[in-house]
């Protein structure tokens, strides 16, 4: 159940679904949280599934939006967890579960990227990345609202790719995921000027680059 | 779009989340109401908002959590073992055993290749004393550990009239209290006693196959003990620009490795504890801790023949000067062999693509278990530090060229300085890594596990060892070569 929520910092404008919880969500579900992260530093696996399972989604879909390469998201965010699981030792319980993981998240993440930029320049990259265009949708199929709609998600999806690293960061976890300036500020560690500033650089790059497909500013 | 529209623009998102305070919010909206630029704008920003917020939610694919602990569950992790157990075994040596003390702790060996020394006759144990290097130990990162090794390693010149030289090197029996025959037949610690003799036996065929070395003298590091003392780390002895733990004129380089033993075990996997990461010898009855040592990934490599692909990852290794420490092969969980390599970090990257090179993808795995120590980023903060202040006084140096040289490494220095302020670990790894490639400061060593492993091992095989030594951790490679199937 998601309370409304009206902190410092506002609510969020389109009113995302947050996958995550709400601070005003059960305590028993905060509770049982706390214990199954408990089991799971003691090794108990079938504990740490389900703690991956509550938490596999939204998890999934930030690091699919921002590596835009669906064949890699499965995998990053794999290695998200099994990092997690390596770092439960780390987990005091005074942040929430989801930011610390968004934290992690973050890492896992610039290390691919890193990882990606260095074996561009060592020629050792075969395919160039395909990002988003695994989604092209398919024309002959559906109706044309429906077509129309997918080449819509490709398009964004595409302008999303090509942002650079720091911007889709913050778009992604703030437009997307709908973390809090609070969460995203502990997540990325940095100042929420920074953050709020970087965000808005980053709408307005996202902007540009579909303006001319959809004539935003018809 | 005016100046006065500018500042509006700026605030936009700001307003479009309910953040404006009163009195710029007011202004805003005043502005609004009369400049249809802005208000064009305000639109399209909230379009691309409800743009991104309207793309559909990826779900995580079926079986991603499985796959996540599947994953978890076939990296070899430490087993703890029953409390009852332990005891009962401990008790069996301390009453059967005088030198009990000796098996508790990590003997090493030796070996080394010596294109000459491949065909002449064996000699004594006494003049093997004076010529041949002492044991050699893996690398040690703490005074704990060093004292350790310290007690436990037995030196050459202790040694019985056994010590047998190989075609290939020296190679140390057991000594003969340790002989099966002295020892009442106990399943278990006759089991147990015969590791360290078909182990040596082992080892001799491993290094029997090792090819004629093609490395430079000085290229070829390695770790050592030296009277007792433990040489200096990998670090320092690179930065020196090495002399090999065995340089003897008109010799031909030598195919440095030596070899670990916890009483006939392997190299199992390396545990979080802290700060430190400890490297574990699996051995046949129990676990050991055999030194710590921060272990950053584990590369995994099935090969039909483990003593091969060794033999060729050891080659990759010293054509890079990097010394291997290996494991002998256990039989009993299939004869794989651990190689664990401490890589200068401006080396790494390519060693890494060397050895993945020596089979097909669908056979290897790569990890980042460990993730990184806090010593190691301690280490590596303290490493960039140094690095930015040189960098830093080269800039104001009146040499037109040093300080060239140093604005342009200015990018390396702003990008370590921004990942310091985040305490990102992980991006400082990465810059730690471009910085060993620019400057030639001593930078902490990349610790790779290598873990050479023979594809599923026969059902019955499994079962039967399983049932000798019991235990998860047999347990444990069974459900890794199923996992691998």
């Amino acid at each position: 159940m998601n309370l409304p929520r009206r902190n410092k910092t506002g609510p969020h404008p389109s009113n995302p679904v947050r996958a995550n919880m709400s601070d005003g969500a059960d305590r028993s579900s905060k509770e049982d949280e706390a214990r199954l992260v408990g089991r799971a530093r003691q090794g108990d696996l079938e504990a740490f599934g389900r703690l991956v399972r509550r938490n596999q989604d939204y998890v999934y879909n930030a690091v699919y939006h921002l590596v835009s390469s669906p064949q890699d998201a499965e995998d990053i965010a794999q290695e998200v967890f099994m990092r997690a699981y390596d770092r439960l030792d780390g987990f005091e319980g005074r942040a929430r579960f989801s930011t610390w993981l968004y934290g992690i998240m973050l890492n896992a993440v610039r290390t691919h990227w890193r990882r990606r930029a260095r074996r561009r320049t060592l020629s050792l990259d075969g395919a160039p990345d395909d990002g988003p265009s695994a989604d092209l949708p398919d024309r002959s199929d559906g109706p044309p609202a429906e077509a129309e709609r997918r080449e819509r998600v490709h398009a964004v999806r595409a302008a999303i790719a090509e942002l650079d690293d720091g911007m889709r960061e913050v778009l992604v976890l703030r437009d997307i995921q709908g973390l809090s300036y609070e969460e995203l500020a502990a997540a990325m560690r940095l100042p929420a000027g920074t953050v709020k500033s970087r965000l808005h650089r980053a709408r307005l790059a996202l902007r540009k680059r579909l303006e001319p497909l959809y004539g935003l500013t018809e | 779009m005016n100046a006065e529209c500018s500042q509006f623009r700026d605030v936009l998102s700001e307003y479009l989340e309910g953040e404006l305070a009163a009195p710029s919010r007011q202004a805003l909206e005043a502005h609004l109401t009369g400049c249809a630029e802005c208000r064009d704008e305000l639109e399209a920003l909230r379009h691309t908002v409800g743009a991104l917020a309207g793309l559909p939610r990826q779900q995580a694919p079926t079986g991603f959590a499985d796959g996540v602990t599947d994953r978890l569950r076939t990296r070899v992790r430490p087993v703890l073992r029953p409390g009852g157990e332990r005891r009962t075994i401990l008790a069996l040596w301390t009453r059967v055993l005088p030198v009990a003390a000796l098996l508790l702790v990590v003997v090493g060996l030796v070996l080394t290749v010596h294109r000459n020394g491949l065909f002449q006759a064996p000699e004594s144990a006494s003049r093997l004393a004076m010529d041949r290097p002492r044991q050699m130990e893996v690398a040690l990162s703490t005074p704990q550990a060093e004292a350790e090794v310290a007690r436990g390693a037995v030196r050459l010149d202790e040694a019985p009239e056994g010590v047998a030289r190989e075609r290939a090197g020296w190679i140390r029996a057991a000594p003969d209290e340790l002989r099966p025959s002295a020892l009442p037949a106990e399943e278990t610690t006759v089991e147990f006693l015969r590791e360290p003799m078909r182990a040596a036996a082992e080892m001799g065929e491993l290094a029997k196959a090792l090819p004629a070395p093609a490395v430079a003298p000085e290229s070829v590091v390695g770790y050592g003990m030296d009277n007792g003392r433990v040489q200096p780390p990998l670090k320092e002895v690179t930065a020196r620009g090495a002399a090999p733990a065995e340089a003897r004129p008109g010799q031909p380089p030598a195919l440095s490795w030596h070899a670990v033993r916890g009483v006939g075990g392997r190299l199992a996997d390396a545990e979080a504890k802290k700060d430190q990461r400890v490297l574990f010898v699996q051995g046949p009855l129990d676990r050991r801790a055999v030194a710590p040592a921060p272990v950053q990934q584990v590369l995994t490599v099935m090969a039909d023949d483990p003593a091969e692909l060794a033999r060729l990852a050891v080659g990759v290794a010293n054509e890079s000067g990097v010394a291997a420490t290996l494991s002998l092969p256990d039989e009993r969980t299939g004869g794989g062999l651990d190689l664990y390599l401490a890589v200068p970090p401006a080396q790494y990257e390519r060693l890494l693509q060397q050895l993945a090179m020596l089979a097909p993808p669908s056979r290897q795995d790569l990890s980042n278990s460990l993730g990184v120590s806090g010593a190691f980023f301690d280490a590596m903060v303290a490493n960039y530090r140094a690095y930015q202040r040189a960098s830093r006084e080269e800039l104001k140096a009146p040499d037109a060229s040093a300080a060239a040289a140093a604005a342009g490494r200015t990018a390396l220095v702003r990008r370590m300085e921004a990942a310091l302020e985040e305490r990102d670990a992980e991006r400082i790894a990465g810059d730690h890594l471009d910085m060993a490639g620019v400057t030639d400061m001593p930078v902490e060593p990349v610790n790779l596990l290598v873990r050479i492993q023979r594809p599923v091992p026969v059902a019955a095989e499994a079962e039967a060892a399983r049932a000798k030594v019991g235990a998860a951790s047999l347990e444990a490679r069974a459900a890794e070569a199923e996992a691998e199937k």
